[in-house]
């Protein structure tokens, strides 16, 4: 039955754990090679997808057009980017502007040969296999494939969600030490007695039965 | 439009909020005020003086910090918006 217990919270922290990993940023630096629109129509993997411009969102269709982002990393392989707003819904990026950073993203598309490389922020997985693309976010040129950079926003909102998750578990265990338990050791302490009470019960009876067996 | 019924909801359930706090922070003062009367062992109208310290919470400083449950999600979503958009 441990096991049970177990399973359950591995398998809500792994659930947890992917859920931040797919919202919160990460940088990248790679090399824009092309941007362009496509025509997208929403199967199953319509979670991984955003949303209309804002201000269409009413216009909800099976299929919209998302721009997207073609791009190199440095060990030469490619990648994909979506740039979809988010607007006000979820994740909480309120991106409202792609249609300026799909400008931006136009105007660092560079060759092999003259390579301009950039720091993309974005967000979200890449699967070949679900089709999922990240969402960017932001771009920046930089000067080399080397660049390295520090997140932090990761650091500082992890920590806080860490503060945050270990005050309320104290306060939990807290209010279970002086509420909770202090009534099931009466509840228990109760049955005890009930426990008690029946064998006394059975003990006075058999008494009376007994004297029935001397004569 | 979303972003105007967002809006909506947002404020409708920070002004929920809002009135809870404020309702549990004055219930904490009167109780802070009826221990205060007990332990200095005071004497005199206990309801009047109850009366006048909630009357000088009401005035006090602490309670306009309570305004903070609107002022900093929707300043964190302003703040969110613009370092987002338009830095």
């Amino acid at each position: 039955m441990v096991y049970v217990k177990w399973v359950f919270w591995i398998t809500f922290w792994v659930l947890f754990g992917s859920a931040l990993h797919y919202t919160l940023p990460q940088h990248d630096v790679v090399r824009v090679v092309a941007t362009d629109v496509r025509r997208v129509d929403f199967g199953d993997n319509s979670m991984f997808w955003a949303q209309q411009d804002t201000g269409q969102e009413s216009a909800t269709t099976t299929n919209r057009d998302v721009r997207f982002v073609e791009a190199f990393r440095p060990n030469g392989r490619p990648i994909v980017y979506r740039n979809e707003d988010t607007g006000w819904g979820w994740p909480p990026y309120f991106k409202l502007d792609s249609s300026n950073l799909q400008a931006e993203l136009t105007d660092l598309v560079s060759t092999s040969d003259a390579p301009q490389w950039v720091l993309l922020r974005h967000y979200g997985w890449r699967n070949q296999f679900f089709t999922i693309f990240p969402n960017a976010v932001a771009v920046k040129p930089v000067d080399g494939p080397d660049h390295s950079v520090t997140n932090w926003f990761n650091i500082a909102f992890l920590t806080m969600l860490a503060a945050l998750v270990w005050a309320i578990w104290v306060r939990l265990r807290r209010f279970r030490q002086a509420r909770i338990d202090p009534m099931l050791e009466e509840v228990e302490d109760s049955l005890y007695a009930a426990g008690d009470a029946i064998s006394e019960r059975r003990g006075r009876v058999r008494r009376w039965l007994d004297s029935w067996k001397s004569k | 439009m979303v972003l105007f019924s967002r809006l909506f909801i947002l404020l409708v359930v920070l002004t929920v909020i809002y009135g809870a706090v404020s309702l549990y922070s004055r219930e904490v003062r009167r109780a802070k005020l009826k221990r205060r009367w007990r332990d200095k062992g005071l004497t005199g109208d206990r309801d009047a003086f109850i009366q006048r310290g909630l009357k000088q919470y009401d005035r006090s400083f602490r309670r306009r910090l309570i305004l903070l449950v609107y002022v900093l999600p929707l300043g964190a979503i302003a703040l969110l918006v613009y370092t987002m958009n338009f830095m």
